[in-house]
């Protein structure tokens, strides 16, 4: 799934030159550790999301205790 | 809940699958505006900096933000436009009759 979208990435801010077919040492290395950087930015972010899901959670049980719907 | 009435169960389940399919869509387009506004396009380093961290924690906060004011903005429109409707057709029913 997402693999796709890595590799179009990596791609895209990685290899820049074409005067050889071969992959360089320095490209190589970029591309890898852009895909490293971006699952740890993945994970940063799937935390972060979950936690402002919980907050709305929250946020949205309180408004509907306050309103009555759910009783206690 | 018991008190709710009976609702449709596959109506329910369409709704949820929505929901979950625009918030993953809402997902992935969150991570790839993040991405390009926090993470410079050179790879020296495989471990995320300080900054882009806290740049990335401050986007998805941002993201969310603006995602949740859109929405509430786009109801309230269509409430509005709704209304409108209604009292459009209203006055159109009334009007042969005087």
């Amino acid at each position: 799934m997402s693999y796709n979208k890595l590799s179009e990435l990596c791609f895209k801010d990685c290899i820049w030159d074409f005067t050889s077919r071969t992959v360089k040492a320095q490209e190589d290395r970029c591309a890898l550790n852009c895909m490293e950087k971006y699952l740890k930015m993945n994970q940063r972010i799937s935390q972060r999301f979950q936690e402002f899901q919980i907050i709305a959670n929250e946020n949205a049980m309180a408004a509907a205790q306050k309103s009555g719907a759910i009783p206690r | 809940m018991a008190g709710m009435p009976p609702v449709d169960i596959s109506k329910l389940q369409l709704v949820q699958e929505l929901e979950i399919e625009m918030m993953s869509d809402m997902y992935n387009r969150m991570t790839a505006a993040c991405h390009k506004k926090c993470i410079p396009p050179k790879y020296k380093d495989a471990e995320l900096g300080k900054g882009e961290s806290v740049c990335l924690d401050r986007c998805i906060a941002k993201y969310l933000d603006i995602h949740e004011r859109i929405g509430k903005k786009l109801t309230q429109l269509s409430v509005q436009d709704e209304d409108l409707m209604k009292r459009m057709q209203t006055e159109q029913q009334q009007q042969p009759r005087t």
